[in-house]
């Protein structure tokens, strides 16, 4: 493979810009990422971050949220966000011969929001109503609970739409001030990638001119370790599945062996031929889907197998995957597992990167993070250089040990069977509201 | 504002074409830059073909497609596309059974063998069925039983057909899974998995020639199959509003409109497809605009026109905010579909609701699977490659008038269906 053409440049204000080719089709795909995210909203703010984004494209620069909302579909373009705990994203896909207006309409709503009160009260209803709403599908409420049950009280334990006491007390004042420190060019990044021109590069420094200077990555201080291994379970009497997680932490981001825990946790469960995968699905017929991942991050990273079974197999699924886990960790891969897991982990990779979209998803990213622009070169070629040892020792490292398993589901049903794997804490399904 | 239209590079939707001495219909999409391969294999057969009794039965069969055959055993068909840096899956239709690959392009002639392996000597056993069985009410209770949407869906699909196959559930009814034997699993891959009622997709970076020639090596010797039987597909008119509710212990209301549409082959299909992009593509559709944003009516709007063989079913999603009752909601609605079929949409919408389907469809062929999965299942669901080959040109058809003309055959009264689902 040949290395990504990557053309870059630095603005004053900090700003990192980024074009890259990629593909036939004549569209680009436009991304601005800000370095920091939900995690620095401030106590008793969760949601915020979440909020301000919706709110950007509801009134900018002198323009209604019908006026935007007109520019943007003439122009053919959805404006997608994302926020996590470390970073915020927005992105269109534009056809090439409309990029010049749709990127100065996409700088004009990060740098120029209005946030008028009546789209902010809106937003926040919709908001208070959409995580009432989540609490109808178990697997949602099993993402809400399992943050909290492996991070606590720290800010990394608070869903991204927010606790529904926090989003109602969430006002005008608060939304400008997270705009103001966050939207700035430090530590941010603005990349094309995909169907991209001469003289994309001059363009987009233009436009990010526009950015304030200062800003860059907020600190956040790691969450404490957990100890011991206990269960949370959620009530939901009326479900027919239960849903499971079992969380713990894992590698941060910049952890030297990130690259072989991403490797050996393939082994265990990436794709479709993982040992979870035999042992769940295959052998025992146990659930449609079961998974497992790495979320690494600044301040600490998180490893999840999510899952989902017949209550009356809960605890036989969790015994399961408890001791797949406990298997990979002690022993570590076989020689054939791990040369299959490199293969499958640097290909999907590949697979991952086809679009413009694709790549300057990927190359905001990796800036983001911290991993540098030729991540996208590098990591496939560090996957298929993971040695056996190397990615044995990381998976002792960062495998658990440890943990919280978190259940929704029918707690008459699953407090007993649960309580072989530590102690039981039920709560009802509104505490996740 | 108007744009100019779209540039499409040259070729990008004309594949090569061929069609084996068994039937099997080659279509090639050669990407010579491209690292990467797409592998699809879409089967003439879905729902539509079960029988009340043994529904389920293509859905459950997906599974079994990937629990091992002659050559390959369980579990070495995910464990060598992974091992070479490849995905794979599949879904199941009403229509459709397709099975996709990707993975880098020089595990081309591994895809080959795998899939030739399992359509000429598939290995069902009596244990891969009742596990997989397990598996899938494990789907079902995800899906369905645990999910408002699905709920909805099932009770909405039974109240817009009578006598059409399209009234199950593509999962199928619970006991209806327990019914299908290995005999009656047998009979069913003998007809709806020849050659002849398949068509392969390739899209990526291979030489053609060879590709072509490699692939009447490995699947000319399949024989051909039993033709499949074209099921029923009757249905007779409504006569009037049909109302259903789902009791579910649910926090939020949600609600469906729906109407019966006609085929994806049909012209008018084109216009159902603009008016969901009209009705509620983005922030500034008619129905997200009015009643999200501007009466708080609903907190969630989706339309679906989904493209069938047989009779279509266009759908307006609405989740209510606490304190909407579903009848407001409702009457919220009417006014936009009754304007569009007494008007038709306004130039200006039509135009924006255009440029955004051009660039949905410009993001889908941006990708060799995309490009694949969009002319594959084009071909069979508008019912000729030639109207796969067209899927932009349909977009820039839709005039107002004609919109209005299939606005007015669809949003009647007397034809809503409408399913409520509430505590």
């Amino acid at each position: 493979m040949s290395a990504t053409q990557i053309e870059t440049g630095c603005l004053p204000n900090g700003l990192l810009v980024a074009v890259a080719p990629r593909g036939a089709v004549p569209l680009v795909g436009l991304r601005l990422g800000f370095p920091s995210g939900a995690a620095v909203a401030g106590p008793r703010r969760s949601g915020l971050a979440e909020l301000v984004l919706g709110l950007l494209r509801r009134g900018a620069k002198g323009r209604s949220a019908h006026a935007i909302d007109e520019a943007l579909e003439t122009l053919g373009c959805d404006l997608a966000t994302g926020v996590d705990d470390d970073a915020l994203r927005l992105g269109l896909a534009v056809p090439s011969d409309r990029l010049a207006p749709a990127l100065a309409l996409l700088l004009d709503l990060a740098t120029a929001p209005t946030f008028p009160d009546r789209e902010l009260g809106n937003a926040r209803a919709r908001q208070l109503a959409s995580v009432r709403s989540s609490l109808d599908d178990p697997g949602s409420v099993a993402e809400r609970a399992l943050h909290v049950a492996a991070f606590g009280g720290h800010p990394y334990g608070d869903p991204i739409d927010g606790w529904s006491r926090d989003v109602r007390g969430l006002r005008r004042p608060a939304a400008v001030e997270f705009h103001r420190s966050v939207f700035r060019g430090g530590g941010a990044c603005l990349v094309a990638a995909g169907g991209v021109g001469e003289g994309l590069l001059r363009r987009l420094e233009r436009e990010g001119r526009k950015l304030p200077s200062g800003g860059g990555e907020a600190a956040v201080s790691p969450p404490p370790p957990i100890e011991g291994r206990r269960v949370l379970v959620v009530d939901k009497p009326d479900a027919q599945q239960a849903h499971v997680r079992i969380v713990a932490p894992g590698p941060r981001i910049d952890a030297p062996d990130l690259v072989a825990a991403l490797v050996g946790n393939v082994v265990l469960g990436g794709g479709f031929s993982s040992r979870l995968v035999d042992e769940v699905r295959v052998a025992r017929g146990l659930a449609y889907g079961v998974g497992s991942r790495f979320h690494p991050r600044h301040a600490a990273g998180l490893f999840a197998v999510r899952s989902s079974t017949r209550v009356a197999e809960t605890a036989q699924l969790v015994g399961v995957c408890l001791d797949e886990i406990a298997r990979l960790r002690d022993g570590g891969p076989t020689d054939a597992e791990l040369a299959q897991a490199r293969a499958y982990l640097a290909g999907s990779f590949l697979v991952g990167n086809e679009t413009g979209e694709q790549v300057a998803a990927t190359l905001a990213a990796s800036y983001l993070e911290g991993l540098g622009l030729d991540w996208i070169d590098r990591f496939p070629r560090l996957v298929m250089e993971a040695e056996r040892p190397a990615v044995a020792e990381a998976l002792q490292r960062h495998l658990p040990g440890p943990c919280r398993v978190v259940v929704v589901g029918p707690a008459k049903a699953l407090e007993r069977p649960l309580r072989r794997f530590g102690p039981v804490e039920v709560v009802p399904l509104a505490r996740m509201l | 504002m108007t744009r100019a239209a779209l540039d499409l590079p040259a070729g990008l939707l004309s594949p090569i074409e061929a069609r084996l001495d068994n039937g099997l219909a080659v279509r090639l999409l050669p990407d010579p830059g491209s690292p990467l391969v797409a592998y699809q294999t879409f089967f003439r057969v879905g729902s539509r073909n079960e029988l009340l009794g043994r529904t389920g039965l293509a859905h459950l069969f997906e599974h079994l497609m990937f629990n091992g055959a002659a050559r390959y055993g369980p579990r070495e068909f995910d464990r060598l596309i992974e091992s070479r840096g490849g995905r794979s899956n599949a879904y199941t239709s009403w229509d459709v059974t397709a099975y996709h690959e990707e993975a880098p392009a020089d595990a081309l002639d591994l895809l080959v063998d795998l899939e030739v392996d399992r359509l000429s000597a598939l290995r069902l056993t009596d244990e891969s069925l009742a596990s997989e069985r397990e598996v899938v009410k494990e789907e079902r209770r995800q899906s369905v039983e645990d999910s408002v949407q699905g709920l909805i869906d099932e009770e909405l699909q039974s109240l817009l057909f009578k006598s059409h196959p399209y009234r199950w559930p593509i999962i199928g009814w619970p006991g209806d899974l327990e019914r299908l034997s290995i005999e009656y699993l047998r009979a069913f891959f003998a007809a709806a998995y020849a050659p002849s009622n398949a068509a392969l997709w390739i899209a990526g970076g291979f030489d053609p020639d060879a590709v072509l020639a490699m692939i009447g090596r490995a699947y000319g010797p399949l024989p051909r199959g039993p033709a499949l039987a074209e099921p029923a597909g009757d249905e007779p008119p409504q006569r009037g509003e049909r109302r259903a509710e789902v009791r579910h212990p649910v926090q939020t209301v949600s609600m469906v409109i729906a109407f019966r549409a006609p085929p994806a082959r049909d012209p008018s299909s084109a216009d159902l497809d603009a008016l969901q992009a009209i009705l509620g593509f983005g922030d500034g559709s008619l129905l997200v605009r009015d009643l999200v944003h501007h009466r708080g009516l609903a907190t969630e709007v989706d339309v679906d026109f989904a493209w069938r063989i047989g009779p279509g079913a266009f759908v307006v999603w609405l989740e209510l905010p606490p304190g909407v009752r579903p009848e407001q909601a409702e009457a919220a609605v009417w006014p936009h579909l009754s304007r569009l079929a007494d008007r038709g949409p306004e130039p200006s919408h039509l135009a924006r609701a255009k440029s955004q389907m051009e660039v949905a469809l410009l993001r889908e062929l941006s990708t060799g699977a995309g490009r694949a999965h969009a002319l594959g299942s084009g071909e069979i669901l508008l019912g000729s490659l030639d109207a796969a080959r067209g899927i932009l040109e349909r977009i820039r058809r839709v005039t107002p008038r004609s919109a209005k003309a299939a606005a007015a055959a669809t949003f009647r009264r007397d034809a809503a269906c409408v399913v409520v689902a509430r505590p």
